[in-house]
């Protein structure tokens, strides 16, 4: 089975390990990674605010990237991308034949990680090695959008050595949402502040999304709370064999 | 009677008071709650009419303020809403399940029905005028604490009169 | 222009409001949660619902065309109103033919619309708020901050004082006495008013039907008591039939304030003897939207207040923030129908889009969705702001030019060291340091996981 790999904007240039993490879990399953050249964003963060033209434009780029049909998948350790692409590119090109057949090609091959490892691969558990108590985000694209509810809390549960407790505001937004912290900052500080408030007696938070968990750990880091964000493949990942 | 059952549970979920009685009983079962002289603000029914409530009770078709009581006959039960209904087209007829403190409802059981559409499956046009009472009036305006009585009855009595066999 | 920034961080220091409003969404959500769970066909009911309003949308002019018609014949009298100046004089021109100084009224989004009080009063005519929160809102000279519980931003303190100090109340902080207060004082009013008035939450086309669903009373009170009744209503109100009615009776209370069902639903199908029932429909923009391949969606909005509840930012700041008689998610797609991009165009950049709203709405609509082309518009519009247009231009271009990627890569992550504590970014400079202002950062890596990447498969 060949995979294409898109990291992501935010994995490929802040944390690449989640990048290296996920190359790991996708071969402990057999399968075969291969990871394009060129920078991609999805395009999401300009789609969101408004700027559509920019939008299309990464969106373009994008397509042309990852619409190769020798490989079986595309995977992205992101609900968020993988929602905007799913979700959003149709819209964005719906007066443009030629790459909504594109974007239809590659819609029903693409897949988050959590998403292809459950639904695909029919993961039940991972021999990861993470220790520790454990909680999680669930990110609203990833959740609402992509209908991810109990498959990562049900990997998360099957690690033998990891504690993991839901906090009670799982599923309500972090307040991120791309530039309205930009725009709304108190407002999105709050969001976040509740969420974290909201977490007791952990170590560590996870989600399927970089991007929340930037968010969400910025305000840990900042409030000086002793809980440490991590990518739900660098818990997936932890101690599986490297190649 | 199995339905009577459902509907009484709901009708207590809807915070009222539900006493199924017969048809013999009745009378003496309003007496009792009600209390002889008392002033009844009702809305005549054939049912009412033929209780002979008359030389009991001071009734009334006029509303002033200081009554008490509301007495009516629902004419529908609704099980799915816990809920009563009443077919009224005039202020006169409206007024008694909404203007006292407390309002007396009677209800017989064989126009107990399962849910809304059997109601309006049965109903012929042009409509009557149709309102649906689902309880005592309420509000939680108030930091959400819920106060009985807001602007209608602060209680609803329900007195079923059981089908005769 | 409404300012939702200024209005957000103004509430957000105020804690009283905030837990007021926290308690009162998450009461009914969890409320609803209850409820429906004893309804189990309600996932059905919600489609159910959703295609009666699409038939109405569908062919809009013929149902508002057979209500008109049939409410007629109910001997109702309908007039039409196309915008809120007009609606006003119409009702204006009622009161006065009825001599009218008092009115009574209870609860409708639309009279907020078309501002009806600070009319009326102009006119000489005193019209009182009868729903307890609308009561409470309107002696504070305040707009209602929730669309189900008016008065949530208001404690029972503050009630207390309001009461006592406006309209002589003896002061009391029990809610029972100070309900109990405001039930004697309207009752008198009822009684006096020379007309009511309310709104409608759904007009029947097949029966000429108008219904009012409430909880306290007061609107059976204004609809039955004064000599005249006037319903001011929006146009989008009409579902087909009698027959959909219980569908949309059982999802609106559960969605709404989390009951199975509101205390009273009055089904109205004909004008008493001697008894004047005016109904005014209200387009304002409506027909607008409705010709509008987006926004027509919104029409469909039973104003439950479902979304506002789950919504997270909402459940922070309240109605207030939305600065319009419409608030929460949906309420910023009505205020910029309603009142026009002007007046609306920072609003619909007040979301982040989780989708919270879409998931409870009862009747589906795809709130994000039409969020998502308001902003499109309002940057096509405005052109988009100078600093996060360049923003978003020079991200474009890093994503998508390989060059200037791997260089813009280099310069910003030497760069960033200037802003570096230990390993997080804990200050930024201009438009990104309101980035940095409750957060810290993380900064880029030392390498792109591309590069990694090849230099592991190169060795
Ligand atoms: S948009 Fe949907 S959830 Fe929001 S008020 Fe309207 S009907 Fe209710």
């Amino acid at each position: 089975m060949k995979v294409l790999l898109f990291p992501t904007c935010l994995v490929d240039h802040i944390k690449p390990k989640i990048g290296f993490d996920t190359v790991k879990v996708l071969k402990h399953y057999g399968v075969e990674v291969h990871v394009p050249e060129r920078p991609a964003c999805c395009g999401q963060i300009a789609f969101n605010v408004g700027y559509w033209r920019e939008a299309r434009k990464m969106a373009s780029s994008w397509l042309e990237i990852y619409d190769q049909p020798e490989y079986d998948y595309i995977v992205a350790p992101s609900g968020s991308c993988v929602h905007m692409i799913r979700e959003n590119y149709e819209i964005l090109f719906k007066d443009d034949p030629e790459k909504l057949t594109k974007v239809r090609r590659i819609k029903p091959r693409l897949f988050e990680l959590v998403e292809f490892l459950t639904r695909i691969l029919k993961v039940k558990k991972i021999p990861s090695k993470f220790r520790g108590k454990i909680t999680y985000h669930a990110s609203c694209h990833y959740l609402r959008g992509l209908g991810m509810k109990s498959e990562p809390g049900d990997l998360l549960k099957n690690i033998d050595g990891a504690d993991f407790k839901p906090m009670e505001l799982e599923e309500t937004c972090c307040g991120f949402g791309g530039l309205f912290s930009l725009k709304f900052p108190e407002l999105s500080f709050k969001m976040a502040e509740r969420k974290v408030k909201s977490m007791e007696d952990v170590e560590y938070l996870t989600s399927a999304d970089l991007s929340c968990l930037l968010n969400l750990g910025g305000v840990l880091s900042r409030m000086g709370l002793p809980i440490r964000p991590l990518h739900i493949v660098e818990i997936l990942a932890e101690g599986l064999e490297d190649d | 009677m199995e339905r009577t059952e459902r509907f009484v549970k709901e009708l207590e979920n809807n915070d009222c008071e539900v006493h199924v009685v017969d048809r013999k009983s009745l009378k003496e079962n309003l007496v009792n709650y009600i209390g002889k002289g008392s002033k009844v603000f009702y809305r005549p029914s054939a049912l009412i009419k033929s209780l002979g409530l008359r030389d009991i009770f001071e009734l009334t078709e006029d509303f002033h303020e200081g009554i008490y009581f509301g007495l009516s006959e629902a004419d529908y039960g609704i099980v799915y809403s816990g809920g009563l209904v009443e077919l009224a087209n005039t202020r006169e007829e409206k007024l008694p399940s909404l203007l006292p403190e407390v309002h007396v409802a009677l209800l017989r059981e064989e126009n107990i029905v399962e849910d809304f559409d059997d109601l309006f499956s049965r109903l012929q046009k042009p409509l009557p005028d149709i309102t649906f009472i689902t309880g005592p009036s309420k509000t939680a305006d108030i930091e959400k604490i819920l106060v009985r009585g807001a602007h209608g009855p602060r209680k609803l009595i329900v007195f079923i009169v059981a089908n005769e066999y | 222009m409404i300012d939702f920034r200024k209005n957000a961080d103004r509430i957000l220091k105020d804690p009283v409001v905030v837990n007021a409003v926290q308690r009162a969404t998450l009461h009914a959500l969890k409320k609803r949660e209850e409820t429906i769970e004893r309804i189990p066909d309600f996932e059905d009911l919600r489609d159910r619902a959703r295609l009666a309003k699409e038939k109405v949308i569908g062919d809009f002019e013929n149902y508002l065309k057979l209500f008109k018609k049939n409410a007629t014949e109910n001997g109702f009298i309908v007039h039409e109103a196309g915008d809120a100046e007009e609606a006003r004089n119409l009702i204006l021109k009622i009161l006065k033919a009825h001599g009218a100084r008092t009115v009574v009224s209870s609860k409708s989004m639309t009279q907020e619309e078309i501002e009806i009080n600070p009319f009326l009063e102009s006119h000489g005519i005193k019209k009182y708020e009868t729903d307890l929160g609308e009561f409470i809102v309107q002696v504070a000279g305040q707009r209602p901050s929730h669309i189900t519980a008016p008065a949530i931003h208001l404690t029972r303190k503050e009630i207390a004082r309001l009461f006592s100090e406006k309209l002589g109340m003896n002061y009391t902080e029990d809610p029972e006495e100070i309900t109990n207060f405001a039930r004697n004082f309207l009752r008198g009013k009822y009684f006096k008013a020379d007309a009511g008035m309310s709104g409608a939450n759904f007009l029947v086309a097949d029966t000429g039907s108008f219904v009012i669903v409430e909880n306290e009373g007061n609107a059976r009170m204004s609809t039955t008591l004064p000599g005249v009744h006037i319903v001011v209503t929006g146009i989008e109100k009409l579902i087909p039939s009698i027959m959909d009615l219980p569908v949309f009776l059982k999802i609106l209370a559960p969605s709404s304030t989390g009951q199975r069902q509101t205390v009273y639903t009055s089904i109205f199908s004909r004008a008493p003897e001697g008894r004047e029932i005016h109904i005014v429909l209200i387009d304002n923009g409506r027909r607008r939207m409705l010709k509008d391949p987006i926004l027509r969606e919104a029409l469909m909005c039973i104003r439950c207040g479902g979304c506002s509840n789950v919504c997270p930012i909402f459940q922070l700041v309240g109605g207030h923030a939305y600065g319009s008689v419409y608030s929460g998610p949906i309420g910023i797609i009505w205020t910029y129908a309603i009142f026009g991009h002007e007046v609306a165009k920072e609003l619909p950049f007040a979301s982040t889009l989780c989708g919270a709203c879409r998931e409870i709405c009862p009747v589906r609509i795809d709130i994000p969705r039409i969020l998502l082309e308001l902003r499109r518009r309002v940057v096509e519009r405005e052109g988009g702001r100078p600093g996060e247009k360049i923003l978003i231009n020079v991200w474009a271009g890093l994503m998508t030019e390989p060059f200037l990627n791997k260089i813009g890569f280099r310069v910003a992550s030497k760069v960033q060291t200037v802003f570096k504590k230990g390993d997080k970014i804990k200050s930024l400079p201009s438009v990104l340091s309101s980035w940095t202002k409750f957060k810290d950062l993380e900064p880029l890596a030392d390498k792109t996981f591309r590069e990694l990447w090849k230099e592991r498969k190169g060795s």
